[in-house]
């Protein structure tokens, strides 16, 4: 089925790759003119970041272009090897000393003067994990026993990891997506359902089982009524998008990022954005993410072979999710959580795990020509 | 097997594709409701949190004396508050800030403890010491720059001036009078700052113009001090309680000086109580006594009811009206009317006022401005109290005769003096003389005459028999200034005991009040010492504050002694002087290459011309110089030194 000469074309699905360029390069610019004050002020450089960004683009672009051209069943290959590398690193972070502490959440590990973040990286392998495992099970899908619980066992694994760090927001991530994925795999409504209302009740444990989750939840729901505590990071973004307006204060204009806004260059990235471009220049960044995501689908249905399918259908809702829940959070539309936004957050993991969906999205996407 | 062939996967992925739709949809719905619904509420808020508006104080005007002398002054200080909840370690910052506060360690440190979230350790310290703290860069001590008046003449004038308070807000008089001038609005400086407090661009520029005026007063700073200098020197000689010296150009109404004792330093006025702020030359009424015998005099001469010569017999120091005794303290028999008034006899006074009448008495008074309001540029002026026609007992109208049962106050009596000094016209008294606004334009006050009250002939005719009581056998004599001939009125009024409403047998008012030169005044002068102890007589106790302060303005105003030469040029000319502004001083006749007169002049003058002849004087006698060897007019040539004959003046 293999086209030799496909294998080695050079062509890119210009419909991912240039909405994917655009918004790196936005990305790079809003990085710089939300973190310049503040590294300037912190760190005595203003282009710390902006030139770290810079560093894990070219690395991203790097792996998305190996991506590209790597034949779609070494990913097939690699699935297992890569779901282990993947417990071990988030295992790793519990061990002391390895696990490196931001603000109350262990998610990083520290290698030098860079760290990375391996929920980023586990959120994909567990993505290229599900399609391998739904092609293999084929028809069994339709069952609890066969078909759904394996992948239950396995993601459960990969949250409850993941939440000891805490964080909720991947978790909630990662269960989306396998559900997406055992919906679209051929799981039955009915056990759909079930699972969607299963975590529900866990979800709803897990917040009863925090006191900060409850203040969050409460804060989510009436942002003003908490100005000074979990209110606060909201109720700045909000101002952001506010001042704003149609047309934006112009790039760099940003007056919520000068040390109002918490996290304005990593998380709520898209407020400044917002601030400094405006409505215009919010409706233009979720157009280019549309773009990526309903080409991302397109791709899924036109794959030569049900793995192409599943894996691109994975990595799309994947992308997609992480894309909807950063917006959604950072305009209150659901509770804080520690998301990036995929290629505009500060963030080398995510950028290069981003990229690398890219990359094989434009892989499938190559072979669907021809 | 091709995702092509299954369409329930294909229909499965549409519906995923639907959800995302929705999902950006959304998203794009919420960003619509931030951005462009919402836009004005959440702006105005986020500007609300970013924008700031600094009030800073204008400085105020700046009040000169009439030599452009500063008298009140803005100056740029500093002061320190403290956020204690911001400090770190209180027990650091209070041994730090203690020596350049000047503070004790632990009553700082006890300060810094307290609960509250701002607290003003030092208010108005030197920029030099603000900067000192500031330097410090101490967590939660926080420098700010502000304005303080300050008065360099201390004392001096601080009755008149008046002070500001803390939040440069004027209190007292002229500080407070003209507030609204001196003020000016605040500069308004709007600015960004980040959260960290860091303002990063002012958005908005400071006003040029903020209404803020200077003032030049009628006030001569110097003769202010040395009044002030005299009436204190009084005061604590005579043991009285307070003091008032007023000096007025007659022929504008100008106030060249304005002394109250006791004094305040207006630079510390809080350390002061508040009765010794008070201008008592406006705000206190008192029974002003023999000095209404000059306006007596001068009512009589007008309406011509007698005349200088007119003869009285004063009943040998007892006269006997009804039930009530008046007495005079020198016995005498008869007198004429310009006696009266030199010696002060009551008895005589009262026999003049009857041939008036209280109605015109009454009327003359009111028309000197008596009983109302100067209206001078102060705030506190009180009006005094004269007993009107219908309501008066005939005793009552007795004793008004010598001036008892009316009040007046300080200010009043020297601008009705005034009018006998300037031929007849009541002026309105003025302290301010210029405004100046700030952009240079000036605005002179303008004197104004409130009415005729005597014509000029009388004004004569009352300067030359007040002449009188400066002189040996006058009640005025310590009053006179070698030189120079001096009209006034002497006057000594007992106080009414608040408690028994009787007239108090020790406490007493000492009056002079007068006018120099008399043939050509240049200024009328008012004393005033209440409660002098000992002998309480106007002239033993007020006069000698009348000759050390006219003797000291007439040098400080270059005006020349009157030569008996002069004084009658100036007589026959008093009439056109006094319409004009006053002529120059008269000049000492000089023959190129002949001897001057040296008539009339005073030992000091004498011997300043001789040096400048080049001639040895030799002095002979004491007061005003009467003859000379050799004559004036003899050339100079091989004259080697002159011989002058002085004598006192009469």
């Amino acid at each position: 089925m293999v086209d030799k000469k496909n294998e080695l074309t050079t062509s890119y699905d210009y419909m991912i790759l240039i909405p994917t360029i655009f918004l790196i390069v936005l990305g790079l610019l809003m990085v710089y003119s939300t973190s310049s004050n503040m590294a300037a002020r912190q760190l005595g450089d203003s282009c710390f970041f902006f030139k770290r960004q810079a560093l894990f683009c070219v690395f991203g672009l790097g792996i998305m272009i190996l991506a590209k051209h790597t034949p779609v069943n070494i990913f097939l290959k690699l699935t297992y090897p890569l779901l282990i590398v993947s417990i071990i690193l988030l295992a790793a972070l519990y061990i002391p000393g390895i696990g490196h502490k931001v603000g109350g959440a262990c998610r990083w590990i520290r290698i030098g003067a860079y760290s990375i973040q391996p929920s980023e990286f586990a959120k994909f392998t567990l993505a290229l994990y599900i399609s391998y495992s739904i092609r293999k099970k084929g028809l069994h899908m339709g069952t609890f026993a066969k078909g759904v619980l394996p992948h239950l066992i396995v993601t459960v694994f990969f949250m409850a990891l993941i939440l000891h760090q805490p964080d909720l927001g991947t978790a909630a991530i990662i269960a989306s997506c396998t559900m997406l994925a055992l919906f679209v795999g051929g799981a039955r409504k009915k056990h759909i359902a079930y699972l969607m209302l299963g975590s529900s009740c866990i979800v709803y444990f897990l917040i009863l089982g925090a006191s900060y989750r409850i203040e969050r939840i409460l804060a989510y729901l009436d942002p003003w009524k908490y100005p000074h505590t979990h209110g606060f990071q909201i109720i700045h973004s909000f101002l952001a998008f506010g001042s704003g307006g149609i047309f934006g204060e112009g790039l760099g204009e940003s007056k919520q990022k000068l040390f109002y806004l918490p996290e304005a260059h990593t998380d709520f990235i898209l407020s400044i954005a917002g601030e400094e471009l405006g409505f215009i220049g919010v409706l233009i960044i979720i157009f280019l993410f549309g773009c990526i995501i309903f080409r991302g689908f397109k791709i899924a249905l036109e794959a030569r072979d049900l793995y192409s399918t599943y894996l691109a259908f994975s990595l799309t809702s994947l992308f997609g999710l992480q894309v909807l829940i950063n917006m959604a959070v950072v305009m209150g539309l659901l509770p804080t959580k520690g998301l990036a936004l995929p290629f505009l957050s500060y963030g080398g993991s995510s950028l290069v795990t981003n990229l690398l969906i890219i990359g094989i999205l434009l892989n499938i996407s190559s072979k669907n020509k021809g | 097997m091709n995702v092509v062939d299954k369409k329930w996967i294909r229909f499965r992925i549409y519906l995923v594709e639907v959800l995302f739709l929705i999902g950006l949809g959304i998203i794009i719905f919420r960003a619509y409701q931030l951005q462009v619904i919402q836009r004005e509420h959440l702006k105005s808020i986020a500007r609300a949190g970013y924008l700031k508006t600094k009030i800073i104080p204008s400085k105020r005007g700046t009040i000169y004396d009439r030599e452009g002398k500063e008298l009140a002054l803005s100056i740029e200080v500093t002061s320190v508050y403290a956020h204690p909840k911001y400090i770190k370690d209180k027990k650091e910052a209070a041994i730090k800030l203690a020596p350049i506060l000047g503070r004790n360690r632990n009553q700082l440190m006890r300060i810094l403890n307290k609960e509250s979230s701002f607290i003003w350790l030092n208010r108005k310290i030197s920029s030099d010491l603000g900067k000192q703290v500031k330097d410090l860069s101490l967590q939660g001590i926080v420098v700010v720059p502000e304005l303080r008046s300050y008065y360099p003449a201390r004392e001096t004038g601080s009755h008149l001036i008046g002070f500001v308070g803390a939040d440069n807000q004027g209190l007292e008089g002229l500080e407070k009078k003209y507030d609204h001038i001196l003020k000016g609005s605040p500069y308004r400086l709007t600015f960004l700052r980040d959260a960290c407090r860091r303002a990063f661009s002012v958005t908005q520029t400071l006003p040029f113009n903020n209404g803020v005026h200077d003032l030049v007063l009628t006030i001569d700073q110097d003769l202010q001090y040395n009044a002030q200098k005299a009436l204190k020197k009084a005061v604590k000689r005579s043991r009285a309680v307070s003091g008032q010296c007023l000096v007025v150009n007659p022929a504008n109404g100008e106030i060249l000086a304005m002394a109250i004792v006791p004094e305040f330093d207006p630079n510390n006025f809080s350390r002061c109580k508040p009765s010794q702020w008070r201008n008592r030359a406006i705000t206190d009424v008192y029974e002003p006594g023999s000095t209404m015998k000059a306006f007596l005099l001068a009512a009589s001469l007008q309406e011509k009811v007698v005349s200088p010569l007119t003869l009285f017999d004063c009943e040998q120091g007892e006269f006997k009206i009804g039930n009530n005794i008046i007495h005079d303290t020198h016995e005498a028999g008869i007198l004429n009317v310009a006696d009266i008034i030199k010696t002060s006899s009551n008895i005589g006074a009262v026999k003049i006022g009857q041939e008036l009448g209280y109605k015109k008495f009454y009327e003359y008074l009111k028309k000197f401005g008596f009983g109302e309001k100067t209206n001078i540029d102060l705030i506190g002026e009180r009006n005094g109290f004269l007993r009107g026609i219908k309501s008066i007992k005939p005793i009552e109208e007795i004793n008004m005769y010598f001036g008892q049962g009316m009040t007046i106050t300080s200010l009043q009596l020297a601008m009705a003096m005034s009018v006998i000094a300037n031929g007849g016209k009541l002026m309105k008294p003025y302290v301010v003389k210029k405004i100046i606004d700030e952009n240079g334009k000036v605005e002179e006050t303008k004197p104004r005459v409130i009415r005729e009250v005597i014509s000029r002939e009388t004004a004569l005719k009352v300067t030359h028999i007040l002449e009188g009581v400066a002189t040996e056998d006058g009640t005025g004599v310590q009053a006179a200034i070698m030189g120079f001939t001096v009209a006034g009125k002497t006057g000594t009024s007992q106080k009414v005991n608040p408690k028994t409403k009787r007239y108090s047998r020790r406490k007493h008012i000492a009056t002079f009040v007068g006018f120099v030169p008399s043939d050509r005044p240049k200024m009328v002068i008012a004393v005033i010492i209440d409660e002098p102890r000992g002998i309480p007589f106007g002239g033993y106790v007020a006069g000698p504050v009348f000759k050390e302060v006219g003797q000291w303005a007439l040098n400080h105003f270059r005006i020349n002694p009157s030569t008996r030469f002069a004084r009658n040029v100036a007589r026959s000319g008093l009439d056109k002087q006094l319409n004009s502004p006053p002529p120059p001083p008269d000049p000492i006749r000089i023959k190129a290459g002949s001897l001057p007169s040296l008539k009339g002049l005073g030992m000091r003058e004498v011997l300043n011309k001789g040096r400048a002849l080049g001639i040895k004087v030799v002095l002979k006698g004491s007061g005003l110089a009467f003859r000379q060897e050799p004559a004036a007019g003899s050339a100079l040539k091989g004259i080697r030194s002159l011989k002058v004959y002085f004598k006192s003046p009469t």
